[in-house]
């Protein structure tokens, strides 16, 4: 919800958010609290400009809100992410009532959780208030934020309990987020923050930071010898090689669920935070029955690369009409064309190298290859797409691919393994 | 003097179109009805030139002072006297002479090759003609009826026959028009024959045999390759069995063009080839997609533990790729 460029999922459906928020702010009457919550916050609601070094030009907007006492505001990382990784070509400010920009520094940031903290060179009022304890849900919140530079405003919504099906937790918020108001609070009537705005899909379906999170990374910024390293991208690095030990473990650690396709038994479900969807289609001359699975946690890591973790895509196919050949070349072209999308360009990943081989698992004879390739900046970090075809029988054929993206080499290789022992036949 | 020599007036493609049998010397060339031989050459004289015996045995043309001259051979300037040997070619006007004794040696007859009545039929039979195109179109509808692993339609089949079909009409065409006009004959059945039989008949059969050696054997990547060099080899061997029914140059050099093409076809095919298959993309991952075999006889697969344990290579080969990648990126070689 910043930069123009601007995150693919949040940016998917701009134009009818913002003509729902438009409707949303005609309508007469918002409640009477939430002029009084406006009032109150407005002082201590701020924008967050990301600033092009020599020219002065804004590249990024956002929102930002006081957390401290000595000047501290919370924001989100994608907001500031130019500042990690270019920190030469671009320096923040914050922005007052008069339009005036004052610079701000960079405290401490969360890339997974998409929080970062910011220092400003003055103290404002009172800090907010940071939540604490569970929510029912249908509690009505209050997003505030700076939505496409168009000035402070608050939007009205409802608490609806957090995202399911989803390894980091998100709250979800039923009311409109728009690109500006990334990074501002989610408040109650009391005037405490519940969340931070991050994402929306559209039609009201808008995604905040529990605040929780935010507790916890002042907590580290505010342990005794805390420092951001010079080289942020070090701590960007270390934050990317814990987060997906904690995440493919918990997929390791999970048993998953089969699922039955034609004659073969397959992984569907690795964890519980995955969605699975299935399908089946019937031509003339084959039959196809699809099952993919993917997780929702989406990583923003810079305005090119997005980490969007697992996506799984089995295709089953069967002929009673085709010959062997013509079955084999329909199972090509299957096999050939399920990949998922792994976007970016080589100048963030060094080039794909793939293994090939037949491979014998469990009594079936698979051709297999795993195809890797390094992000450039990140030393031990992969995307891999992992495929596998089952061979041998005259009409009937299994063909999988598995993409993980953001994965050290040695999980991408137990996963893909564990992945492929799971096939089974069976009648 | 008795003495019997044949004057011949040439062609442009230096072939006699009249030749005159001469009794008696001197011998008068010209326009006029009093000449031994007459040109119908508006550039020649009435009275152009006179070739007589030179008085050492041998043959001479003179000129009889004429306006355009008389030239021999190549010549850029015209010659007063020019002696005539058994293959000298003299230039009157537009009109090519050359003046033959009746004792003129010729080599040794061209052995004649001797066809099979097969090859025959297949080189000058008109339904060689009609047959081997009939071959190929339905050759190449079998191999789009394999490729379809739908329904059969007959309509964008028929188009993807129609487009080859009109390529070999035209290539054909073209061969035909050139040995027309430097034979005299424009061989159609040949080249027919040649065009459709290499482009069609044996592509569509090596397609066949690769698919039954896939299918039989292993999906291994050097029958791709294979066929990419069996592909480069019949493009060839095709031109070859054109320049050879056209007559064109001496074997060697017809040989020399077939390998010069086949050779330059192979090697861009080959890089091409490559350059696909190492694109760095998921949309064309650098493997091999095909999916084959149904009964892998040669084949043994590798247990799982092998195959997953052969990964250990491909990290630092990545990690390589990415460090070369970084330094092109930034040639100060700072690292952020």
């Amino acid at each position: 919800m910043q930069s123009p460029r601007g995150a693919r999922r949040v940016c998917t459906l701009v134009i009818a958010t913002a003509l729902i928020a438009k409707l949303v702010s005609a309508l007469p009457a918002l409640a009477q609290g939430s002029e009084q919550i406006f009032e109150r916050a407005a002082t201590r609601i701020v924008q967050i400009r990301i600033v092009e070094a020599d020219s002065g030009a804004k590249s990024a907007i956002g929102t930002g809100f006081v957390v401290g006492k000595e000047g501290e505001l919370a924001t989100n990382y994608h907001v500031i992410a130019d500042l990690v990784h270019e920190p030469e070509h671009y320096r923040a400010e914050w922005v007052d009532a008069a339009g005036e920009g004052h610079p701000i520094t960079l405290l401490g940031f969360d890339l997974v959780r998409d929080i970062a903290v910011l220092q400003a060179e003055r103290a404002f009022a009172k800090p907010f208030k940071l939540h604490k304890g569970a929510l029912r849900n249908g509690r009505r919140i209050y997003a505030v934020g700076n939505p496409f530079d168009l000035g402070m405003s608050i939007v009205e919504g409802a608490y609806n309990g957090f995202v399911e099906h989803s390894f980091y937790e998100r709250i979800h918020f039923t009311g409109s987020l728009n690109p500006g108001m990334s990074g501002g609070p989610a408040l109650l009537e009391d005037g405490s923050v519940v969340g931070i705005n991050v994402a929306s899909s559209g039609n009201q379906v808008s995604y905040l930071i529990p605040v929780d999170d935010l507790r916890r990374l002042l907590e580290r910024i505010r342990a005794p010898g805390y420092e951001l390293p010079e080289d942020r991208s070090l701590e960007l690095r270390e934050q990317l090689w814990r987060h997906q030990q904690r995440y493919f473990s918990a997929i390791l650690e999970a048993t998953p669920q089969m699922v039955q396709l034609g004659s073969y038994q397959a992984p569907g479900r690795l964890a519980p935070f995955f969605h699975c969807w299935g399908g089946f289609s019937e031509k003339k001359r084959h039959n196809a029955r699809r099952h993919r699975c993917q997780t929702v946690d989406h990583i923003y890591l810079s305005d090119r690369i997005h980490i969007d973790v697992i996506q799984l895509r089995h295709r089953q196919i069967e002929s009673d009409v085709l010959s062997p050949t013509r079955f084999y070349q329909l199972y090509s072209r299957f096999f050939e064309r399920n990949w998922s999308e792994l976007d970016g360009s080589d100048e963030d990943f060094s080039e794909f190298r793939c293994a090939v081989e037949f491979v014998e698992t469990g009594g079936l004879v698979f051709k297999t290859a795993f195809c890797a390739r390094r992000y450039l900046e990140f030393e031990g970090l992969y995307d891999v797409m992992f495929k596998a075809a089952h061979l041998g029988e005259p009409n009937t054929g299994f063909e999988t691919a598995l993409a993980l993206t953001g994965i050290s080499f040695e999980n991408a290789r137990a996963l893909s393994r564990r992945y492929l022992e799971a096939i089974r036949w069976s009648e | 003097m008795e003495r019997v020599i044949f004057a011949e007036l040439l062609d442009r493609r230096n072939r006699v179109h009249t030749r005159v049998r001469i009794n008696t010397l001197p011998f008068r060339i010209g326009r006029s009805y009093n000449s031994d031989l007459i040109l119908d050459d508006p550039h020649v004289e009435s009275e152009h030139a006179v070739v007589e015996d030179d008085g050492a045995g041998g043959l001479r043309l003179r000129d009889l002072d004429s306006q355009n001259g008389c030239f021999e051979g190549g010549a850029k300037r015209p010659s007063a006297h020019i002696a005539l040997g058994g293959d000298t070619l003299v230039r009157l006007g537009h009109s090519q002479l050359r003046f033959r004794d009746a004792n003129f040696a010729h080599g040794a007859a061209i052995k004649l090759v001797a066809h099979t009545p097969f090859v025959n039929w297949l080189l000058e039979h008109w339904s060689a003609l009609l047959l081997i195109p009939a071959l190929g179109v339905l050759l190449k509808l079998g191999e789009v009826w394999r490729n379809t692993t739908g329904d059969f339609e007959w309509v964008p089949a028929l188009s993807e026959t129609t487009t080859t079909l009109i390529f070999l009409v035209v290539w054909v065409g073209a061969w035909s028009l050139v040995n027309q006009m430097m034979r005299g004959r424009a061989r159609v059945v040949a080249h027919t024959v040649t065009a459709f039989g290499f482009e069609m008949l044996l592509s569509a059969i090596t397609d066949v045999a690769m698919e039954w050696m896939r299918f039989l054997f292993a999906p291994i990547e050097p029958l791709e390759l294979l066929k990419i060099f069996l592909l480069c080899a019949s493009g060839s061997l095709m031109l070859l069995a054109h320049l050879s029914i056209l007559g064109a140059g001496r074997r060697a050099l017809r040989y020399g063009i077939a390998l010069l093409v086949a050779t330059g076809a192979l090697g861009v095919m080959v890089l091409n080839y490559y350059s696909t298959e190492q694109a760095d993309w998921v949309e064309t991952l650098p493997y091999w997609s095909r999916l084959e075999p149904i009964n892998p006889r040669w084949l043994t697969p590798e247990a799982a533990d092998a195959y997953f344990h052969e990964l250990d290579a491909m990290q630092p080969e990545l990690d390589t790729l990415a460090e070369k990648a970084l330094a092109e990126q930034k040639p100060g070689g700072a690292t952020r």
